[in-house]
C-alpha cells in the first residue's frame, strides 16, 4: 500500500506559475490556484492517477479530481485536513481545497512545527479498488 | 459495437482575448496605441502558432471524462491548453482552472438545452448527450460537413476567448 502525503513546506517562492503535470510532479494550471489530477482506468478496471509520485500545493489551492463516473477520495487514519475524510464524485468531479490556515490547525501544529510540514495517507477510490499515490503540497511563503 | 465519435476541437486562434483583437490591417498609423495593437496582434499571431502544437484531448482512458485546463496570462487573459477534445457522445468535458468563470455558446446553439455553464468551485462540466448526433438540429449539418460546429466563450474576468468548437463523429 503506498502513501499518499500532503507536504506542507514553507518555502520563499511566491509564485504561481504552474508547470503541467507529470507523473512526478504537478502544480497549479497558470495563472490559478487549481490543480487538476485526472484519474484514468486501466484494463483491469485499476484506477490510475495522473500524479503519482509528487504533487505539490500550498494551502487554499484547489484540487480537482477527475475521471470516472464515480469514485471517492479518502484520508486515512482519521486524518485529514478537513472535516470529513471521504469526497464521492459529483457528476464524476471530487473538487477539494487546501484550507488557507492548515498550519494553524492545532490538529497539524505540532507536526507542522517539527518537520515544517503536514503529511497526509489518501486514496482513490474506484469500482471497490484503490490507488492512493503519494501527493505532495507545498506551500510557498 | 459501433462508437460514434464527438470531436471537439478548440482553435486557440485569439488567445489573449478576443476582446483584444481588433482589425489593424488598413491602419498605418504610429500612435502609441496603434503601435500597441501591432504588437498584440503580432503575439497573436505567435500564440496562434503556438496553440497548433497544443495537444488534443480525448477522454481518459477507461473513463467517458476529458479535461481542458484554463490557465490565466499575466494580463488575466484565458489561456486553453488543448486544441481540440475529441469525445464520442455520452462523454463529458471538465473545464477547470480559475475560481469563477463562464462557458457561454453562440447563436443560441449548444450540444444541450444549456447556454451558459457558470464555473462551480472552479469547474464546468459540459456532458455531451448520448444522442446528439440523431438529433433534428444536427443531422443536417454533420451529414454535410461531418462535423457539428458549435461557437462558444470562455468568460474570465469580463475577459473573454471564443475558440470555435466542432463537433465531428467519426464512424
Amino acid at each position: 500500500m503506498k502513501v499518499l502525503i500532503l507536504f506542507l513546506a514553507l518555502l520563499c517562492i511566491n509564485s504561481l506559475a504552474a508547470e503541467p503535470c507529470t507523473k512526478k510532479k504537478c502544480k497549479a494550471i497558470s495563472g490559478t490556484n487549481t490543480i487538476v489530477i485526472t484519474i484514468s482506468m486501466d484494463e483491469g478496471g485499476n484506477p490510475l492517477p495522473s500524479v503519482t509520485e509528487l504533487l505539490e500545493l500550498k494551502p487554499g489551492q484547489r484540487i480537482v479530481f477527475t475521471g470516472p463516473e464515480e469514485f471517492i477520495i479518502f484520508f486515512k487514519d482519521q486524518k485529514t485536513p478537513f472535516k470529513k475524510s471521504e469526497f464521492k464524485s459529483k457528476d464524476g468531479v471530487v473538487t477539494i481545497r487546501i484550507p488557507e490556515k492548515i498550519f494553524e490547525d492545532k490538529r497539524f501544529f505540532e507536526e507542522s512545527y517539527r518537520d515544517a510540514e503536514i503529511a497526509f495517507n489518501y486514496g482513490v477510490r474506484v469500482n471497490g479498488r484503490e490507488f492512493d499515490p503519494p501527493l505532495i503540497i507545498k506551500r510557498d511563503d | 459495437m459501433s462508437y460514434k465519435t464527438i470531436v471537439f476541437s478548440f482553435f486557440l486562434v485569439f488567445i489573449n482575448g478576443c476582446v483584444i483583437a481588433e482589425d489593424n490591417s488598413d491602419k498605418q498609423g504610429g500612435t502609441v496605441a496603434e503601435k500597441r495593437d501591432s504588437v498584440d496582434a503580432d503575439k497573436r499571431e505567435a500564440v496562434s502558432s503556438d496553440s497548433r502544437r497544443l495537444p488534443v484531448s480525448y477522454a481518459l482512458q477507461g473513463t467517458s471524462t476529458a479535461v481542458v485546463g484554463i490557465a490565466i496570462d499575466k494580463k488575466g487573459y484565458p489561456l486553453e491548453t488543448v486544441k481540440a477534445i475529441i469525445l464520442k457522445p455520452g462523454q463529458k468535458v471538465v473545464f477547470a482552472g480559475p475560481d469563477e468563470f463562464q462557458i457561454a455558446f453562440k447563436n443560441k446553439k449548444a450540444p444541450t438545452m444549456q447556454l451558459d455553464y457558470r464555473s462551480e468551485k472552479g469547474v464546468i462540466t459540459v456532458v455531451i448527450p448520448k444522442d446528439i448526433l440523431e438529433r433534428p438540429e444536427f443531422k443536417r449539418e454533420y451529414a454535410r460537413n461531418k462535423s457539428v460546429e458549435f461557437n462558444y466563450a470562455i468568460r474570465i474576468n469580463g475577459r473573454e476567448l471564443d475558440p470555435p468548437m466542432i463537433i465531428q463523429r467519426d464512424d
